[in-house]
Parts: C-alpha cells; sequence; structure tokens
C-alpha cells in the first residue's frame, strides 16, 4: 500500500509554514496584495510571530526608502518616498493625518513613523504613531499638559525584543529634569534615571540605529539610549577642528558623522564620514571611529543612503552646480521657495554618478523609510475613525 | 574519496528505488539523522516524496554535493567566485519547472530538511508572485476566494496604491 501525503497532479496543498517562508520574501507593496488572496493569508500576514520573521529575514536584504517630509511644521504633513530605484512616490495621507496642526515626523523605524503634532496648545506635543503602508494610526496617551519647557524626542525600534519605544526628554532652563519611555507593548510611559544627562544638553533630530537612539549633545558629546536596557551612554566625540558642522547618520548599520568645516561657497573641504565602531566588552575604550572619505563630495551632506551620499542645498547659492542636477531644473514648473530659493536633493555614489531626484520644499527632514506592514499595536489593530 | 563511493538506497512514495552518495545524502538533514538512527544497511523509505519530485531532489543533492567537493579538493581556488555564481545559475535552472513540481520539490525540501533547496525554491515561488494580482496567486496556489465582493473591494480602496502598476 503506497502512502501518499503529496497530491500527484495538480498543485499540492501547501502548509502556513511554508507560505510564510515564500510571503516573508515579498516586498511591501506585492504583500499588500497578498492580502487579498484569502481570509487565511490576511490573517497570516498580520500575525506577530510572521512580522517578527520577516523583519529578520529581510533586514540585511532591504535598502531603505528615503521619507522626506516636504513642509514646514506649519503646514500638513506632506511626505514623499523615494525607493531604491530613486523612483519618487507622495504619499496620500489618511484623512486623520490631513487634519493634524503642526505635525512633524520625529522618526522612522521598521515601517512606524512618530509624528508629533499640537493638540489644543498642549505642551509637550501630542504623538502618534502611523503605519503609512497599512494606514493604521495610533494616538499615544499623553502624560503632563501644560510643560514650560522644551522636550526632545526619540524613537526607535529594537529587534532583540521586538519593541518600539518613543524616549521624551523634558528640557527646562537648559537643564534635563525628567526623561518618560513610552513602549507600545505595554501602551503605558514610565519615567527613567537620567543621572548621565546631568549638566548635558541635547539636540533634536535623532538617530536610530541598532538598537540604540542617538542625539548629539552639548560639551562635544553623543547621548545614546539603549532601547531594550533603557540606558543613557555619553559617548566622547572624536577630535575634529573646532566649528566643524557635524550630522549623525546611519553607515552599514552603526552609527556615523559627517564632519565639515566648509561653507557652502568655499567647498575647499570635503566632508569626512567618521564611522563608530563599538568594542565587544563593557570597557568604553574599546569603541573606535574610523574616517571615510568621499572623492567630490560637497558641503551640505545629509545621510548616507546605500552606496552614496545625499547632499541637501539650495541650488541659488551654488550656481555652479546647477550643471549636476540635470534635468530636473528644465522642467516648466517648478515649486520657488520664497526669495526664489529652489531646494534640491543630490544623490552622489562613490563613483560620482550624480542624480538629482527629488525637489524639497523648505524645512524638510530626511529619514530612512522600511517599509512594513508592522501593526501600531500588538494585540489588536486599530482603524482611524475616517 | 573514499567515502562517496558508498551508496545508499532511499524509496519514493511509488516504490521506486533511487540511489545516492552518502556526499549526497549528507544534502539532507532528515536522511543523515536516519542513517545515523538505523544505519546505512537498510533502505531509507521516503514515502512523503513521490518519484517525479525524488529524481529532482536527488539531482540537486548531486550537484551540490559535487560542488562541495570540488571546493575541498582545490582548496577552494577551482570554484573561486565564478563558481558560487554558476552554482546560482544552476539552481535557478534547475527550477525551472511547472509549479505542481515546484511546490512538491518545496515540500519535499521542507520534509528532507535540505535548508537551501527549501530557501531557493522558496524564492522561486516569492519571485514568481511579486507583481501579481490576488486573481493571479490564487491561481498559482490554487485558493478559493473566501471573501465577499464587498470585502475585497473594501480592501481594495484601504490600499489603493499596493494596486497601481510599477
Amino acid at each position: 500500500m503506497k502512502k501518499q501525503m503529496l497530491v500527484d497532479a495538480g498543485i499540492p496543498f501547501l502548509p502556513e509554514e511554508i507560505v510564510a517562508n515564500i510571503l516573508k520574501r515579498i516586498p511591501v507593496k506585492s504583500l499588500v496584495r497578498c492580502q487579498c488572496v484569502c481570509k487565511h493569508w490576511e490573517n497570516l500576514l498580520k500575525s506577530p510571530s510572521f512580522l517578527a520573521d520577516r523583519l529578520y529575514h529581510r533586514h540585511h536584504d532591504d535598502n531603505p526608502s528615503l521619507l522626506i517630509q516636504l513642509n514646514h511644521r506649519a503646514d500638513s504633513l506632506k511626505l514623499c518616498l523615494v525607493d531604491e530605484k530613486k523612483r519618487v512616490r507622495e504619499f496620500q495621507n489618511p484623512p486623520f493625518i490631513d487634519s493634524l496642526r503642526g505635525a512633524n515626523v520625529i522618526g522612522s523605524s521598521n515601517g512606524l513613523l512618530c509624528v508629533e503634532f499640537d493638540e489644543f496648545g498642549m505642551s509637550p506635543l501630542s504623538l502618534l504613531l502611523w503605519n503609512p503602508a497599512t494606514g493604521y494610526v495610533r494616538k499615544i496617551p499623553r502624560t503632563i499638559n501644560d510643560f514650560k519647557g522644551n522636550c526632545i524626542l526619540g524613537f526607535g525600534h529594537c529587534q532583540i525584543i521586538n519593541r518600539y519605544k518613543i524616549v521624551r526628554v523634558y528640557e527646562f532652563g537648559h537643564e534635563v529634569n525628567r526623561v518618560e519611555v513610552y513602549s507600545l507593548g505595554t501602551d503605558s510611559w514610565k519615567e527613567v534615571e537620567f543621572e548621565n544627562l546631568r549638566g548635558i544638553r541635547l539636540f533634536h533630530e535623532t538617530i536610530t540605529v541598532n538598537g540604540t537612539m542617538f542625539w548629539h549633545g552639548s560639551e562635544n558629546l553623543i547621548v545614546s539610549f539603549d532601547i531594550a536596557k533603557e540606558e543613557f551612554r555619553l559617548i566622547p566625540m572624536p577630535v575634529i577642528y573646532p566649528q566643524a558642522l557635524t550630522v549623525l547618520t546611519v553607515y552599514e548599520n552603526k552609527l556615523a558623522m559627517f564632519s565639515t568645516n566648509a561653507t557652502l561657497l568655499r567647498m575647499k573641504k570635503d566632508p569626512i564620514l567618521w564611522v563608530m565602531k563599538e568594542g565587544t566588552g563593557a570597557s568604553q575604550e574599546r569603541r573606535s571611529w574610523t574616517k571615510k572619505y568621499w572623492f567630490h563630495s560637497y558641503p551640505g551632506s545629509e545621510k548616507v543612503w546605500g552606496d552614496g551620499i545625499i547632499y541637501y542645498f539650495n541650488i541659488e547659492i551654488v550656481p555652479r552646480l546647477r550643471r549636476f542636477v540635470g534635468f530636473e531644473l528644465n522642467e516648466t514648473q517648478h515649486e520657488v521657495e520664497d526669495g526664489g530659493l529652489l531646494e534640491i536633493m543630490l544623490m552622489s555614489t562613490v563613483k560620482n554618478n550624480g542624480i538629482a531626484t527629488c525637489k524639497c520644499g523648505r524645512g524638510r527632514h530626511i529619514f530612512n523609510h522600511v517599509e512594513s506592514l508592522a501593526p501600531v499595536d500588538s494585540t489588536h489593530v486599530e482603524k482611524p475613525t475616517s | 574519496m573514499a567515502s562517496s563511493s558508498k551508496t545508499i538506497t532511499v524509496v519514493s512514495s511509488d516504490g521506486d528505488e533511487f540511489e545516492m552518495t552518502m556526499k549526497a545524502a549528507e544534502q539532507s538533514k532528515l536522511i543523515t539523522h536516519m542513517l545515523d538512527e538505523f544505519g546505512v544497511s537498510d533502505k531509507v523509505p521516503l514515502y512523503n516524496v513521490n518519484s517525479e519530485t525524488m529524481a529532482k531532489v536527488m539531482e540537486y543533492c548531486k550537484k551540490h554535493a559535487d560542488h562541495e567537493a570540488a571546493k575541498e579538493e582545490d582548496g577552494g581556488a577551482a570554484i573561486g567566485a565564478g563558481g558560487e555564481e554558476e552554482l546560482k545559475k544552476w539552481d535557478d535552472e534547475f527550477l525551472k519547472v511547472e509549479n505542481g513540481l515546484l511546490f512538491n520539490i518545496i515540500l519535499a525540501a521542507n520534509y528532507l530538511e535540505i535548508k537551501s533547496l527549501l530557501d531557493s525554491s522558496c524564492q522561486a515561488v516569492a519571485d514568481m508572485i511579486k507583481g501579481k494580482t490576488p486573481e493571479q496567486i490564487r491561481e498559482i496556489f490554487n485558493i478559493k476566494n473566501d471573501f465577499t465582493p464587498e470585502e475585497e473591494a473594501k480592501l481594495r480602496s484601504e490600499n489603493e496604491w499596493a494596486f497601481q502598476e510599477d
């Protein structure tokens, strides 16, 4: 008697674990279509185990896209996405997002965006988490409503514990006086220790890499926050010339920093990229910075993306760069900002294939964005009221 | 080279017998475990795999075993970077079969615990699905649509951007 588990003719039935093994290899756009195949697949694709598995699998595969915030804080949120093939796609915001006042993207991590916005003038600003690929939005509970000082925010995902967290540092009179951490898993805030931050100021624009958030700090320091351990650490910057402009970025999944000493007009010194390597072991001395150089680089280097660097500059001030911008400037319709200044994002690879890909407005922010179907709630998904 | 002259026999669900070298057999974790447990003298029954699929799996294991042997022999020099690419091309051609057989290969690779074959074949199906409509995907997997027309329309409208052409 032959024991046959497989159907000889036709298509055999594939068990769920195999379907998951196939689907985790598919980019998000196709994955969203797969949700419409049948109810079983729809549930599978939303399950936390599938999402975690997919994230782990694609962690090294995906080149992140670039998410660009085109508007300044006062207008409604205008975002566009530039994928690895340099195609630009404008976001259709759900109505909930479009009606926000003073919205600003804080950060993007593993598919979720953290957005701050003005709610009836309360301070600090309100927050929400949004996955543009699925459309789901989650409003973050408020804690303090009438803070008179300044808040620095950080948002990130830690793969090891599979948690999204938001960090809020309260600064009053140039001093940190409170730090709260929100965890998506518990949907609540809690206060954390911040002894190391005494006497240190943090600056906006956080970078998250490898389960750690980083900010520029005063006293030539970089402040880091370990998402899993919920601890702050201070990291001295490498020794660089004074008055250097430094921008934190990510290079090959490590913290990196551009330092440049040129003004837009002079362009004398090439920006240097410093990459931080953490040594294994507890000793902080094991940490080292290595320098990387790019040829034909320009000041105003913004971030590393794929195998190139993005430069962001004002084309009117640096007319000689027009020839690198190419066809985009020949278009008849340009959005010209106040004073007739046109701002351009230029990408230069190591071999200097300068490509202009995107016209951006003023007050822009650029984030690495990985599209994913991550839910804004690990237990149930919430739909925006539209 | 001496150990590779030893062969074992596996039996498909159709009752056909296939001979494979030890090195080829080592490509499958399941077969390796079974041989460890029960020894090499008996025929290994693989009742979850039919003959058509078994023949393909044998071909894969032999090719990859030969590739590994060649790597060890020349200290890796003969293979080089080009060799790995060539193997990948061979894998791609190898998997250009009709869907029914491809799915059976996936199931066999899963059952026999041949990780590289499982990865390649799953990736081949993933590449096939990319860019297809839900209806085309249902055909590939022979899945019935259990959404009502209203439910389906709602899903589509909520994710309009994903249904636009690339």
